[in-house]
Formats: structure tokens, sequence, C-alpha cells
């Protein structure tokens, strides 16, 4: 049979992509909707409800008329309704508003840091209904669409029928033709001099936009050209114009994108089937002088001039962002503390009363990561002002942790430890706050306090590294202390972290069972943020099955990126294995099982990897592993024993591991299990079993320095490589810890047996 | 199993920029003659971008392992180590770690101040701001300030692309003539108000000397004849061996460059929200001739080509491997959003039947 292929191409030079066309559905449904809608911010809103045939629930969505998309939604939101199905095919979804649903066939994806920070800080006028999507030209373009914001509604009237007579003039208001192009509603404008320019029609924004090519061509960078008609409408009577570049083409050339302010003075209609927008005038104008003070101010892109405009406009709509470019702008100029100040005091006091030491905490992060640590206190003294009356409780506490982490920077440690102690009233588990309040009685030589407080620090990535170093400073320095150890710190993190044991253990019997032991890898990775399930589902395993049936490694790979306990040899295992991500168990060399998973899919996780042991362990293996080892000091030494007939291309491998590693990643886990350090023979490939009267003995010795030193180049080379920068901590082989692994792999990659055994530690 | 590459040229009729090239092709490159040493000089002063805005025409990030080093720029080596998830960056050079840095991404400024004696001896103060990311590899680091001055009333802003402290990477570093935000690589030569001037940047890139140039110039055009529906938001060409570079998007009729052979290097489309961004693909030079003018048609209609494998009955489609050419040979990359997909239709031409229609999912 011959096979032709025909390619249909998309417009491809039209971008957008919404899925089918929406429907609008109901025969009790009216003709005209009439849609509540609010400005919020500056935004567009409506209420309504989200569903599919699973799931309904309230949402508050931004309407955005000139926007390309069909219904934006938040991941969160689309799986809450199921938007799709396990297997990524999209469910239909109705949006509810009222006196209309409207389905489209599926979701795209929403922006979604910007429905949250728009959540955060204006739950309250969102009746405490998420934002959590758009609805765009999509779905508004079949409809013939009336905003009338003074009266607090959209109105979504079904498409007209053609008619020669529906765009003529209507006494009170103003009818202008409009073109479409690129799905946009284009109505033409004229500038004072009589040139024509193209403007959208668009509710994205509040502020309608002169695009920055034409106010720079007009010598108007602040946007304020002279006039802007639409019949005998000057738009430049009711707003000040922002200049913003328009990414918009039109024949006649783009003047900007109308925006919220106009249609706060008119009732805008828009009929795409006979190609015509009607003003009609709802509200007397008021020209917003403060708007066109701060695009001046904007323009002129000087620290004086934006806080001139404060000081003439502190309570004016733009003060909120002008406070905030005035930050940049004294920043950039390098301005001095008491300047810096003044400037962060505007952006605190522009702010509502309860957000605003939220906001100057966001401001403290965005400071300290610039380097300006004076300002980050001063910035948090401010903030800390209002921190009783912010809408959210932690900000005020947050606050404190960092100025404390600042001052005890700087040496002024009784000022930093107030802070602190403040700070972990309100959020005990924190792990820089104590990790800080550790740092402090350390300095203070209060030792049992700031070992307790690294103990809790311990166990957050964030903070974890820095406190293991502090836990093992202090363990040598305490009176009567146990040594430090992995087995001690996970005694003190009991119950503070996730972990998973089996009720059962395995009870082996003749049909279960057999001589075999199975050689359980595990690949994973401390900073994939899935590894915890497959790690909890792995230690499940471990407590489930005795050393006798299950020998287990796990192997940390570099990526998603380097954690200290990757080396050469997890890096060359998982080339043998075919194995490419840090996800996966692989059993006797061959057999893959989950790696990766959700903390709550440990049990899964844990059932797939006892069901393919059990099947591996009734299969009798033809060899035996004897192991014999100890560790005396630095050395580890011992003896592998093998019996069990020749075979061609079988390798024995022996490797060194260690039975717990502390070191909290961003994966959660904090104690890791069975990480193979490296190997106790002369290559990474294994010794040939050539066996001399069916049994072959092979002896070892190695340094753990020697091991250690190893592992610690191989990561340097990774980072000269351009890998990245990996902490040198975690690196150290603790003999108490030491574990062996040996595995005879046959030419085809299975393993054929394997041993596990803890050696005895000497001094 | 097989694969096999199908090239499908959809209704393509396109004016071939190698026969138009070819055509011109006598004037020749030219060498890029350096700046006159006489000229006016103008201070550029260090702007730190917390809100970064500018598009580079090759926006590299450099990892960072031990060090930021920019002994070399006039600054020090800055040294970096990770505590925890956070990175902990020594921002003056004095040896101790005095930011800390966490998330996935942030705004550093280095800065070191030199002593009075060293100032009498030349040494001058070092600041750079630096845009940092971790999308999850380690840290890394690009420029996140430029150097801003003016010819005349025309802006001129410098930025280190590559990364080295330095700003004086002809065909490496970037630089945008105007207020647009896109940016083409520092260019010996460029256009102010329809006229060009030789220009020498310091290394340090404090200050910038201009002279008018007198070389022998022409005009390329890319602007009027691109076919799009979406706006052109910059076309970056840069001339063969790397000393001329411009923006040729908002010239519509053409801009001034001195006589070379240029190729185009990459640019943006963008309609509301949504962007396209080209790179040369298969485009061939462009050589502006003494007084000439070079036209190129880009853009629309675009030829798509796709490989795919067969396995038993089944067809396999990779959308990894369909890519999409312009008239000029301009290749389509990083469409955001993602754009619809095509339509795949298997027939069976004996019997000119319809086997099957298949569309990549998750688009």
């Amino acid at each position: 049979m011959t096979t032709r292929l025909a390619l249909a191409l998309p417009l491809l030079l039209a971008l957008c992509w919404a899925g089918a066309a929406p429907r609008s559905a109901g025969a009790d449904e009216p003709t005209e909707a009439i849609v509540p809608v609010k400005v919020v911010a500056g935004k567009l809103v409506v209420s309504c409800d989200i569903s599919t045939r699973f799931r309904r629930v309230p949402a508050t969505l931004f309407v955005e008329f000139e926007s390309a998309c069909g219904l934006r939604l938040h991941n969160r939101a689309a799986s809450g309704i199921r938007a799709e199905n396990r297997d990524g095919t999209p469910n239909p979804i109705t949006i509810h508003l009222p006196d209309r649903r409207i389905t489209v066939a599926k979701r795209e994806h929403g922006t979604e840091e910007v429905y949250e920070s728009f959540t955060k800080f204006h739950a309250p006028d969102l009746g405490e209904v998420a934002l959590v999507g758009t609805i765009g030209a999509e779905i508004l373009k079949p409809f013939h669409v009336t905003f009338d914001l003074h009266g607090g509604v959209m109105r979504l009237a079904p498409a007209k029928e053609r008619s020669e007579d529906a765009a003529q003039e209507v006494e009170g208001s103003v009818t202008a033709p409009i073109t479409l192009t690129n799905d946009l509603a284009w109505f033409t404008v004229n500038f004072a001099d009589g040139k024509p320019g193209a403007m959208a029609v668009g509710t994205a924004h509040y502020d309608t936009v002169l695009d920055t090519d034409v106010c720079e061509r007009r010598g108007r960078p602040a946007g304020d050209v002279a006039a802007l008609t639409v019949g005998d409408i000057d738009l430049a009577k009711y707003v000040a114009f922002r200049p913003e570049e328009v990414v918009q083409v039109h024949k006649d050339g783009v003047a900007g994108v109308l925006g919220l302010n106009v249609l706060e003075h008119f009732r805008v209609e828009i009929d795409r089937v006979n190609r015509f927008v009607r003003f009609t005038q709802t509200k007397d104008a008021d020209f917003p002088k403060a708007d066109l003070a701060y695009f001046r101010a904007r323009a002129e892109d000087d620290g004086d001039a934006m806080e001139a405009f404060l000081k003439a406009h502190p309570k004016a709509r733009l003060a909120r962002d002008g406070s905030r470019h005035l930050v940049n702008l004294r920043l950039s100029e390098g301005a001095s503390t008491e300047v810096m100040g003044r400037a962060m005091t505007w952006v605190n006091d522009a702010e509502k009363e309860d957000l605003r030491a939220t906001t100057m905490l966001e401001l403290m992060k965005a400071l300290a990561e610039a380097g300006h640590t004076k300002h980050v206190v001063t910035a948090g003294k401010i903030g800390v002002e209002s921190g009783r009356k912010d809408r959210y409780p932690d900000a005020v506490h947050k606050i404190h942790g960092k100025i404390g982490q600042v001052l005890l920077d700087v040496g002024e440690n009784r000022e930093a430890w107030r802070h602190l102690l403040s700070a972990s009233f309100g959020l005990p588990e924190d792990g820089m706050i104590n990790l800080n309040l550790a740092r402090f009685y350390e300095k203070t030589g209060k030792l049992r306090r700031a070992y307790s407080r690294y103990v809790q620090a311990v166990i957050k990535p964030e903070s974890g590294p820095q406190a293991m170093q502090g836990l093992e400073r202090l363990q040598a320095k305490l009176p009567g202390g146990e040594r430090y150890s992995v087995d001690l710190v996970e005694r003190l993190i009991g119950g503070k972290v996730l972990n998973f044991g089996t009720a059962t253990k395995f009870k082996p019997t003749e049909k279960n069972s057999s001589n075999r032991v199975v050689l359980a890898e595990f690949f994973t990775n401390a900073h994939l943020e899935a590894a915890i399930g497959g790690a909890l589902g792995n230690e499940g395993m471990l407590s489930h099955f005795p050393r006798a049936h299950v020998a287990a490694l796990s192997y940390h790979l570099p990526a998603p990126e380097p954690d200290p306990l990757v080396n050469e040899l997890a890096v060359h295992t998982a080339q043998r294995r075919l194995v490419d991500r840090p996800t996966v168990h692989v059993f006797n060399g061959l057999t893959k099982g989950p790696g990766a998973a959700r903390s709550d899919q440990k049990e899964a996780v844990y059932n797939r990897l006892r069901g393919t042991i059990l099947q591996e362990l009734t299969n009798a293996s033809r060899w035996t592993l004897e192991l014999d080892a100890k560790v005396e000091g630095d050395i580890v030494r011992g003896t592998l024993r093998v019996k069990g007939p020749a075979s061609k291309g079988l390798k024995l491998h022996i490797v060194l591991a260690e039975r717990g590693v502390l070191f909290p990643g961003k994966s959660k886990v904090v104690i890791h299990r069975m990480v193979a350090r490296g190997v106790l023979t002369a290559t990474l490939d294994g010794i040939a079993y050539e066996p001399k009267d069916g049994v072959m003995e092979i002896p070892f010795e190695r340094s753990l320095r020697e091991i250690t030193k190893a592992n610690v180049t191989y990561l340097g080379d990774l980072e000269a490589r351009g890998g990245g920068t990996v902490p040198k901590i975690a690196v150290q082989i603790d003999p108490e810890q030491v574990s062996i692994v040996a595995y005879a792999r046959g030419a085809a990659g299975g393993v054929a047996q394997a041993v596990q055994l803890d050696p005895k530690v000497t001094e | 199993m097989r694969t096999r590459n199908v090239r499908l040229a959809c209704s393509l009729v396109a004016v071939s920029l190698l026969m138009l090239a070819g055509g011109l092709a006598s004037a020749g490159p030219e060498k890029a003659p350096a700046a006159k040493a006489a000229g006016s000089e103008i201070a550029l002063t260090y702007k730190a971008a917390r809100t970064w805005s500018y598009d580079l025409p090759e926006q590299r990030f450099t990892t960072i392992s031990r060090t930021i080093d920019f002994v070399a720029a006039g600054g020090k080596r800055y040294g970096v180590a990770l505590e925890g998830q956070a990175l902990a960056v020594d921002t003056d050079g004095d040896g101790t770690h005095d930011v800390r840095v966490e998330g996935k991404s942030a705004f550093i400024h280095l800065k070191t101040q030199v002593s009075k004696e060293s100032a009498a001896q030349g040494a001058k103060p070092f600041s750079y701001a630096l845009r940092l990311v971790n999308p999850g590899s380690g840290w890394r680091y690009a420029a996140g300030g430029a150097r801003i001055g003016k010819i005349g009333t025309t802006r001129i802003t410098l930025i280190d692309q590559d990364g080295d402290g330095r700003y004086d990477g002809y065909g490496k570093d970037a630089m945008i003539v105007g207020r647009s935000k896109s940016a083409c690589f520092l260019s010996r030569v460029v256009n102010v108000a329809g006229e060009l001037h030789g220009i020498e940047v310091a290394k340090d890139g404090t200050s910038l000397r201009h002279a008018p140039h007198k070389g022998p110039a022409g005009t390329l055009d890319l602007a009027s004849k691109w076919d799009a529906k979406a706006k052109l938001q910059s076309v970056i060409v840069r001339s063969a061996d790397g000393a001329y570079s411009f923006d040729l998007s908002k010239a519509t009729e053409g801009l001034k460059v001195p006589t070379a052979t240029y190729l185009l290097h990459s640019g943006k489309l963008g309609l509301g929200e949504n962007v396209v961004r080209f790179r040369q693909g298969r485009a061939k030079a462009a050589v502006v001739a003494k007084d000439g003018r070079t036209v190129v048609a880009a853009g629309g209609p675009l030829t798509a080509e796709f490989g795919y494998q067969r396995r038993g009955a089944e067809i396999l489609f990779d959308p990894a491997a369909l890519r999409y050419f312009g008239r000029a040979g301009e290749e389509y990359v990083t469409w955001k959003p993602f754009g619809k997909s095509p339509e795949f239709t298997v027939t069976d031409t004996k019997v000119s039947k319809t086997i099957a229609k298949a569309i990549f999912t998750g688009c």
C-alpha cells in the first residue's frame, strides 16, 4: 500500500488557539443575559460557577474582551472540576453566568502567578472566591456585547441579524464603524491634527493605552495628546492615556486599546455582525489629573519627579504603582538610607492598611536578594508597624525573622535575638528562624539551646545543611553527649518528618521464597520533589523485607540538579540499567518499578515494589554469595565468596553503601537509605567470575577517605563542566553506617544473585 | 522501523533571497572601519534594571560554579556558596558572603569600591547587577543592568550580553538605539536619526566615542515586505564579520546601513500575548552595496517540514520534528502559546481514500 501524507497548515501567524468554539446553551435562558461585573484593582471581573460533568465550583474570572483566548483556568481550579482526564483528554467545561451558560470544549492554561497574587491581595473584594481564570475573545465574540460598567453589568445577547439600518446614528450616542482584525474590534480615532489611528475595544486593563511609538512620534512620551476623538467624543477629556507598547497590527496604524476608564463613562455596545460600536455617555467627564501627573513623572524616569507626584497625589489610584516605581528608581540611583526610607514609606502608605506588612515583606525579600541589607531592616521596621492589622498574620512574624537574620549577620546579636524570638512565637517550625536562633545561642555560648534549635532546623531543606554543620560542631562541644551520628539525628527528629513503616514483616515459606536475594536498586535525587513518594515506598520495602531476602542500594543522579550524594558509580550504574531519570526502582538489574510519586501515594508505590519482589523471590539462583567484612578505622576489608557454575559474562560487583545519610533536600527526604558510595573492586564494571572447583573468592580492601575523596573530586568535575554548585556536606562516610552489597550480574544485564552485610566496626 | 523525512512545499511562492543576494553580490563585503579617534565622547551611566524588559538577540545565562569572575572587567572574583537551597554571594568581593538568594530567581548587585589611593592610580569602582535564575538545575546568571547615554537626543543602551563584565564585545554584546526594548548586537556603526555614526566603546562601558561614519552605505529593508498578521517586534541582522548589527523591525522603508553582507539573526513577532520567535534557519545572506537598496521578502506563507516513523501498522508523528520556515528561509521557533496543531491526513493514493487523520494532542 502506498501512503501519502498531506499537511493541513494552520493559520500560522494568527497564533491564537482556543479549542472548539464555545456553545451557549439553554432554551430556558433569556434572549439577553445581564451579567453583573465589577472593577477590582483595575481589572474587570465576573462571579460565576464553572463545572464539568463531575463537579461544579464557584469562581471569579477576569473578563478580557481583547485577549486571544477562550477560557483560561488555573491548574488547581481545572483539577478541582476534572477539566482533563488522566490521559490528558479534555472534558467540556460550562461557565454558569447569571442567565447564561457557555460551554467550551477545553480550557487553556492560565497565568497562575497573576491569579494567585490577585486573589491574595484582593480576596475580600472578590467575596473570598478565588480568581482562577480569564474569559477572552473566543467566548465573547459570538455575542452582541454591551459593557455598561456604570450600571455594573455586561449584557450578552445573541449576535444580531445583518441589517442595513443597524449602524445608524442614535440620538445621544456616537456610532462608529468597526473593522475586525485578528479578532479585535477596531474603531477609528482622530488626533488633534486630524490624523487617524485605530483603537481596539478592550477590557483587560483599566487605563486606555496609547502606543509608545505613537506617543514618541508626536513628542508626547507621557501620552498627553491634545485630543483623541471618536465622533464628537474627545476621549482625552475623560481619561489620561497610558503610554505602553501595543503589540497589535491594523492597516490604519495602531493608536491604542480602550481601557475600563473609558468604559466607566460610556455604555459601549459592540455589534460584530453589522460592524459598529456605539458609545452612550453614562457619567460626566472628570479628567483624572493625578493619572496624567503619574504618566508624566514616569516618562521623566527620575526619582525626584516620581516623589513629587506622590507628594502631590498621595491618595491617587496610581500612587501604589508610583511608590514601587520610586523604590526602583532610588535603588538605581544608589540613594542614601534616608531617601530610600522615604521611598519605602511611600510603598507602605500607598498600600491598603491590611496588606502593608505583607507588601513590606515582599519588598524586604527583593531588597535582600539585591544585596541592600541596610534597607531590608528599614523596610521591615516600617512593615512591622502594620503587622497586627495585616490580613495575613504570618507576615509580621516573617518580617521579624528576616530582620533578625540580617541583624545577626552584622553582629547586632541582642537586637537580632529579640526579633527572632518574636518570629518564632508565630512560626515555631520555620527552618530559617530556628537556624538563626541556633546561631545566636551558639554565638552566645548557650549550647544546649542552640542544639535544640539546630535539631528543629535540620529537617527543613532551606536550613538543613547549615543546621547539620551546627549539630556536628555542637556535639563535640557538649559535655557527656552521644557521638554525632545519623542514628542520633534520626531519633531527635522522630515524628517531625515523613516516614513509612509497614505493619507486617515478610514471612518466608517454601512457596513464596527460594535462595534468591533480590537486588533492589533505587535511582533518585535529593532535590526532585516527587522523590519523596519513591523514597517512602522504598522505606516501606526495607522495613518489610529482611536483608536475607532483599539487598538494597540507592543511587543519586545529577538531575534535576546535583546533590552531594551523586557519584560516578551512580551515573555509571544508571547507564548500565538504561535509567535516564532519577525516578525508578530496578529489580535484579532488569525489572523496573516506580521511584517517584507524591507522598500520599507512598503506599501504592510500596505495594508495587513488594509485588515485584515477591515475583522475583521465587526464582531460585544457581549461585550463592557470602560476604565477610569488617571496618577497622578508615579501612573496610573483607572477602566475597561465590559458589556456583561458571557462566560466560557473569561479573561480580561489590558496592560500599551507607545505611543512612543525612541530607535534607527539596524532596523533603531527610535521611537517605542505602546510598551507594563506591565500589570495592578495581573497576566499576566488576570482576569476571572465574571459579575454581565451583568457587571463587575475592578479597577487597579500601579506605573510606579514599572513596570520599574520589566522590568529592567527581562533584568538583561536575561543577567544572557547568553542572551547578554542590555543597560538600554529607560526603563523609560514617564507618558506623557502612553496609556492603555484592551481586553477580549476567551478560544480558540480569542479576543472578545478591547479598548484603553490615560489617562489624572496630576502632 | 524506519524513519523518513517528508518535505512539503505548501503553496510557497517566495522571492528567492539567494537570487536577490546574488544579483548584488558584486559589491562584496567590506571590512569594518574602526571608529575614528576624533569625534565626541559621551558618558554612559550604569543603570540596574530590576524589572528586566530588554529583549536580547542571544540571551545566555552562565552557570555559576564557585565564583563569579569579573577580574578581567575591572571587578573582582565574587565567591558563591550553596547554603541549603539558597545561594550565598559575596557581592563586594571582600571574601565574605553578604547576600543570600532564595527561590527560583533573584536580582543582586555586585559593587566594588576603590580606595582614594587606588582611584588616584586610575582604578574605578565596579558596579554590576545580575539576574539570577535557578531553573532546577543550579544557579545561573546574566547581566541585570545596562550602560545608558545619549547621542544627541537618541538614547544608546549597552548590555553585557555575553556576561563577561565588559561592554566592548562587538557582535557579542547587545545594544539598543532609541527607546525600543529590542536589542541588536553591539555594532561598530549605529544609525541615529537616519545618520550613520561609527562608535568605539570603552571596555568598562563608562564612555563611548562617536563620529560620523564616512564609509560606503546602502539601504537594507526587511520590514516592508514582511508578510505577517502579527506585529514585527524585532528583526535583528548582523554582518557576516560581526562588526555591524541593526534592528530593522521599525524601518518600514528600510534602514541606512554600512555596505556589508548581512545575515538575518533572529527576531520576534507578537500579537497581544502571543509571541513567536524566528531565527536564521535557511535564510541566505543579503548583500548591501554602496548606495544600493536590498529588500528581503520574508514571513508567510510558511512551509512546514516534518518527520515520521513507521512502527508496524502505526505511523508516529513527533511534534519535535515539525519545523516551520518562512519565505526567506527564516525558521519559526518558540511559539507561545504553542500553536494549533496541524492536521495530518494519511491517504491511500491508489483508491484516493483517507485512511486516518491525526493531530498532536495537548495543543
